[in-house]
């Protein structure tokens, strides 16, 4: 029987998540404040096509029975030691989209957590009888 | 706590431009001053930014690695501009000279106001990066609630 663990991928994954927007959140303030800076090269964190990748592929539910699988340690890898890619000159547009988005994304991720404790805490109280 | 950082490098931002802001409206404001302490007319200013990191050994220490990536903003120094001052035929001017040309400061008003607009603009960019910021950290505090 497979039991389900309460605190179980999603949670870590929201997290790293959390904690992947927050230094996006510094990368955009830092390339904002030297949007007048004579030689400054914006830096921008280079997680997000890997993460969307592993979005895509289902890697949060994807069990790997066959060595042929794709290999989705790489990605969770990625996820969890971002980095930072230089993208040259700082482009005011680009950074307050990038800003609007990590907005969102975070208020999303934070979202997602709550209704997952609310449903773990809706399970506890027997589905509120 | 990584919104600190980044509300600290916004504020390195805001306080930059403001710098900025106020070299400028000095400039503005001395746009006709034929005299100054050195003798000569007033001599146009601007500022030089530099990145720089984010002076918190605590933050440092704890992430090393993307924390030396990410710098802030500070101005370095005001510095004279060195272009010619601007010639006015003015012989009832007390600081005209036997040929009757005063001196004038090497500001142009329209320059001038164009890096004004630029520098506000910029420091309602960082405002925004501040207020997102802020909005992120508000946000953490409803996990679990």
């Amino acid at each position: 029987m497979n039991v389900q663990k309460p605190f179980d991928k999603t949670i870590d994954l929201i997290q790293d998540r959390l904690n992947l927007n927050s230094l996006n959140q510094k990368a955009i303030s830092g390339n904002l404040a030297n949007l007048n800076t004579p030689g400054y090269v914006a830096k921008e964190v280079s997680f997000e096509s890997d993460l969307r990748e592993a979005l895509e592929d289902g890697a949060m539910s994807m069990t790997r029975s066959d060595p042929r699988h794709v290999d989705t340690a790489g990605l969770k890898a990625a996820m969890q030691s971002p980095e930072l890619k230089a993208v040259g000159p700082v482009d005011l547009d680009r950074e307050m989209v990038n800003l609007a988005r990590n907005n969102v994304e975070y208020q999303y991720m934070v979202t997602m957590l709550n209704k997952k404790f609310a449903m773990l805490k809706l399970a506890l109280g027997e589905g509120g009888q | 706590m990584d919104f600190d950082a980044s509300m600290r490098i916004s504020a390195s931002g805001l306080t930059a431009n403001r710098v900025y802001m106020n070299v400028l409206s000095s400039n503005l404001a001395n746009v006709n001053t034929t005299r100054t302490a050195d003798g000569e007319p007033y001599r146009r200013r601007t500022v030089i930014y530099e990145s720089s990191q984010l002076d918190n050994n605590f933050d440092a220490a704890v992430n090393r690695a993307l924390q030396d990536e990410i710098h802030k903003v500070r101005v370095v120094d005001v510095v004279p501009d060195g272009r010619e001052f601007r010639e006015m035929y003015d012989p009832s001017h007390p600081d005209a000279d036997e040929r009757g040309i005063v001196r004038m400061p090497n500001i142009t008003p329209i320059e001038e106001m164009a890096n004004l607009v630029a520098a506000a603009r910029s420091y309602e960019a960082n405002l925004a990066a501040l207020q997102t910021a802020k909005q992120l950290s508000l946000k953490a505090l409803e996990i679990g609630r």
